[in-house]
């Protein structure tokens, strides 16, 4: 993975900044660090969550994310099963099959 | 007719619903030459040990068995599937059949990769060829599809999810 950074911008609600920044004081860390823990642990989480994994396919199915964007979500292995799935969708492999 | 490899897996599928009107399983062992490694007929022995819908559909397809061929083979230990999807990977590519159909989704990428000139189907993905030949009518095909998914637990798979919407376009 590459460790370049990239810059992004949100708004947050201020309870939940304040929260973070009280953390980043007692860790003796910086609010980045501990939005990155936090998101890092989120994203680690959530896709090794069933129902969400189906949402990420079905995104994939639908053309919304790209293989790529799978992969980096869903890690090789699983990537590679969706897109076999994902080819047993296609009309063209289905009447290939049907025709053979 | 071409020669059709199966697994456990999509056999069990298929019996989930063979005695239904119409009956996949009967369409599929009419229209392929269905070849089953002897492994997957001990694996679905073993699944037919147990009184709940799977163990059932299993024995559906154990009462068929004189319409399979079935091969021994011998398995690379080294690969890492179950005996079953080995066995039948392994079959797949030595007697080079058109067809693997196997419904292990989780194992697809793997299987799909070590095949050499076989297609890989899934039993839904069957069922949507079976219209496409009119061996099946798409309302028929719904609703087998919906009878082997509440079986099988894939109501909440977006695989299945599309391969239904597939079947109601057709």
């Amino acid at each position: 993975m590459s460790s370049e950074k990239k810059r992004v911008q949100f708004r947050a609600p201020h309870r939940l900044v304040d929260r973070t920044d009280a953390l980043a004081a007692v860790l003796g860390e910086d609010r980045t660090d501990i939005l990155l823990t936090a998101l890092r642990e989120y994203l680690q989480e959530a896709t090794h969550d069933d129902a969400l994994t189906q949402e990420i396919a079905a995104a994939y199915y639908d053309n919304e994310i790209t293989f790529e964007q799978l992969k980096a979500l869903v890690g090789a292995e699983e990537a590679a099963n969706l897109r076999v799935l994902k080819q047993q969708l296609d009309e063209d492999f289905i009447d290939e099959v049907a025709d053979a | 007719m071409s020669p059709l490899v199966a697994d456990a897996s999509a056999l069990v599928s298929l019996g989930v619903v063979a005695t239904d009107d119409p009956d996949p399983l009967g369409i599929c062992l009419a229209q392929y030459e269905v070849v089953v490694p002897t492994v997957v007929i001990e694996e679905l022995r073993e699944i037919a040990s147990y009184d709940d819908t799977h163990g059932r559909a299993a024995s559906t397809v154990l009462d068929r068995t004189d319409a399979l061929e079935t091969r021994s083979v011998n398995l690379d230990a080294e690969f890492p599937l179950d005996d079953g999807e080995n066995a039948a990977v392994k079959l797949a590519n030595e007697l080079d059949v058109a067809l693997l159909l196997c419904d292990e989704f989780n194992q697809l990428g793997l299987i799909h990769a070590s095949l050499a000139d076989t297609r890989l189907v899934t039993t839904p993905t069957l069922l949507s060829i079976l219209v496409r030949t009119e061996q099946l009518s798409a309302s028929d095909a719904r609703l087998l599809l919906d009878e082997i998914s509440d079986a099988r637990s894939w109501d909440a798979n977006s695989y299945v999810q599309r391969a239904r919407s597939l079947l109601s376009e057709s």
